[in-house]
């Protein structure tokens, strides 16, 4: 949709010649960085400088409150040293975050393909079921946690009913808290991929179906054959912009289990938080992060071109 | 969000009953309406559980297991507001919703005003380094805060602004203003040029064109934003949990996670906190719906 030529605007100035500084620094330049100035400031003194700052600050032993030593690679090569929770702590962020993609792909889809089909009520069913996504994630995990303890209601009905000899503890055994906490994060982030599959079926021309249709094609062939297809891209940039804010996002995690039983749901950013503030070694905290920016940085850029071609 | 990722999306409430489905087999909409029931109950089954508990003694949340609260207790939500409610959350609460008002308002302010500034320059100016500011605003938005937390930490403290509000309203805008301004700028792009053109000529300059005529006819996708920078700046949890340490100073979502650190979980006051915590955020939602469908998917949408 081209039709409205973004910085297409007719000469105003009556013909007046440029001066070199417009010639150079384009037409607006003056009042340009003027409107931009207070935002790129901002995002300068906040993301980029900090950026800088976080690695001069893995190379340094640094405590809270205390200036730093430098010390070389030391923080580097003890992320690396036998019994490190880094390994174990990518580990888990891989499990964590693949086990949530895939079973927000397939439920969230799922739920795409119910809210799309003509139902009375639909808008208030959209609502309700994007409310998960909408509420504080501080909420969501305390939902979860109150489901899962004791005094909630799975471990009520298994000792109204006798199902079990005990009560399950979901976050004290690694075996279960692991899974129970990928179910939470599935949970509250499946709405946001229902949210732009609907979107994406929105803009699958209904003469397709049609065509299809005429055709003979059964729903299931229409499903597979063109809402599938024509819905990769979204399916590309949602699973993207997912793997980046669940693999990021530590709050349910710390509110439902802390990164325990034994760190077995503690994952990267966890960890750099666990060992910055409450451990107070903010260099230690800071190699972990920037451990982490190879990855993120590769999958922030492929979004954003991704985002851009779209566009 | 979802805006971002599907930009040539229609309406989405757009054209939905000329839709080529209505031929699919009776099996196919028994599916449909089992499916809509299980996510019903998948979505709202640990919302309404929470509810309930708030409602209930403690006596039937920790002794008996009942369904429904056998009588209807709003202990629980008056414990929150009292000092003598027995956990740390009891009397701070109501400081701790301020504080997060507080934060939220000023930085919605900020990221409007400045975003809606950006945007425009973005749009409609040329100027030298325009597309790489473009693309660096989608990078920064894209980058999550678990990344800079630490550093940010330090520069907050040679500020001297650790435990105070006002490191959270300087900090805040560096994951609203990203968003807002793209929003605004796609939003503004929709816009026909023309009738900023004729503004020109008619001897209006720039910024009177922006607030004349831009904004006013942008207002949808302005309230959306505006939405958008309260509500993420009420969710916020983690620069407030580790910018701020007193509880005097934390924000909603951080006082909430307080009561985590009691030898007793208070579960009916936890969970009243928690639901009083989520109302904000949900009515603005409801809000944003209607200003998102009637809006910001007729312009901002449009690639």
């Amino acid at each position: 949709m081209a039709e409205v030529q973004a910085t297409y605007t007719p000469k105003v100035t009556g013909g007046a010649r440029r001066s070199a500084a417009s010639r150079l620094l384009g037409r607006d330049w003056l009042l340009g960085w003027l409107l931009v100035g207070p935002v790129f400031l901002i995002l300068l003194a906040l993301l980029i400088y900090p950026f800088f700052d976080a690695i001069l600050l893995s190379f340094q032993e640094r405590f809270i409150g205390q200036d730093g030593v430098w010390v070389g690679l030391r923080n580097y090569t003890a992320l690396f040293a036998p019994n490190s929770l880094f390994l174990k702590a990518a580990w888990n962020t891989v499990a964590i975050t693949g086990g949530a993609i895939v079973g927000k792909l397939v439920i969230g889809l799922a739920m795409a393909c119910v809210l799309n089909q003509r139902l009375r009520l639909r808008n208030l069913w959209r609502g309700l079921m994007f409310l998960p996504w909408a509420v504080p994630a501080v909420v969501t995990a305390y939902a979860w946690r109150f489901l899962f303890d004791t005094s909630g209601p799975i471990n009520g009905l298994i000792a109204q009913f006798q199902l079990l000899d005990d009560y399950i503890y979901f976050f004290n055994d690694a075996r279960i808290a692991l899974p129970a906490l990928i179910l939470v994060v599935i949970w509250s982030g499946t709405p946001f991929w229902t949210m732009n599959f609907l979107a994406g079926m929105q803009a699958i021309p209904a003469e397709q179906y049609e065509a299809a249709e005429i055709d003979g094609a059964s729903t299931f062939q229409r499903f597979r054959y063109i809402t599938l297809p024509s819905l990769a891209p979204v399916i590309l940039v949602t699973a993207l912009l997912s793997t980046i804010w669940t693999s990021a996002n530590l709050t349910q995690i710390l509110v439902l289990t802390g990164g325990g039983p034994n760190y077995s749901t503690t994952t990267l950013p966890l960890l750099a938080y666990l060992v910055a503030i409450p451990g107070h070694e903010l260099g230690a905290g800071a190699a972990i992060s920037m451990m982490m920016m190879p990855a993120y940085t590769l999958l922030v850029f492929f979004l954003t071109r991704q985002m851009l071609r779209q566009e | 969000m979802a805006i971002a990722t599907a930009p040539r999306a229609r309406a989405v409430t757009d054209q939905p009953a000329r839709r080529g489905r209505r031929t699919i087999g009776r099996g196919w909409v028994i599916a449909t309406y089992v499916g809509l029931i299980f996510f019903l109950c998948w979505t709202l089954v640990p919302f309404v559980w929470m509810f309930l508990a708030s409602l209930k003694t403690n006596k039937e949340i920790y002794q008996e297991f009942t369904l429904l609260p056998e009588q209807v207790y709003f202990g629980h939500y008056i414990s929150l507001f009292s000092a003598s409610g027995g956990s740390k959350a009891s009397g701070n609460f109501s400081r701790w919703l301020l504080n997060s008002a507080l934060v939220a308002t000023v930085v919605t302010g900020l990221s409007v005003v400045l975003g809606a500034l950006a945007a425009y320059a973005i749009t409609r100016l040329r100027f030298t380094g325009r597309p790489s500011l473009a693309r660096g605003l989608i990078f920064t938005y894209l980058l999550p805060n678990a990344l800079l937390f630490i550093p940010l930490f330090s520069t907050i403290a040679r500020l001297n602004l650790v435990d105070t509000l006002q490191s959270l309203m300087l900090v805040y805008p560096t994951f609203t203003l990203p968003f807002c301004t793209w929003m605004m700028s796609s939003y503004f792009r929709s816009i026909p040029v023309e009738l900023e053109d004729a503004a020109l000529i008619d001897g209006c300059d720039r910024l009177g064109v922006l607030f004349r005529i831009v904004l006013p006819l942008a207002a949808p996708a302005v309230a959306v934003v505006a939405l958008f920078a309260f509500t993420q700046s009420w969710n916020e949890f983690l620069y407030a949990l580790v910018f701020t340490n007193s509880l005097a100073t934390r924000t909603v979502t951080v006082g909430l996670t307080q009561m985590l650190g009691e030898d007793v979980f208070f579960w009916g006051q936890m969970m009243a906190g928690a639901l009083i915590t989520a109302v904000p955020p949900v009515v603005l939602y409801m809000l944003a719906q209607r200003l998102v469908i009637s809006g910001l998917a007729a312009g901002g949408v449009k690639g």
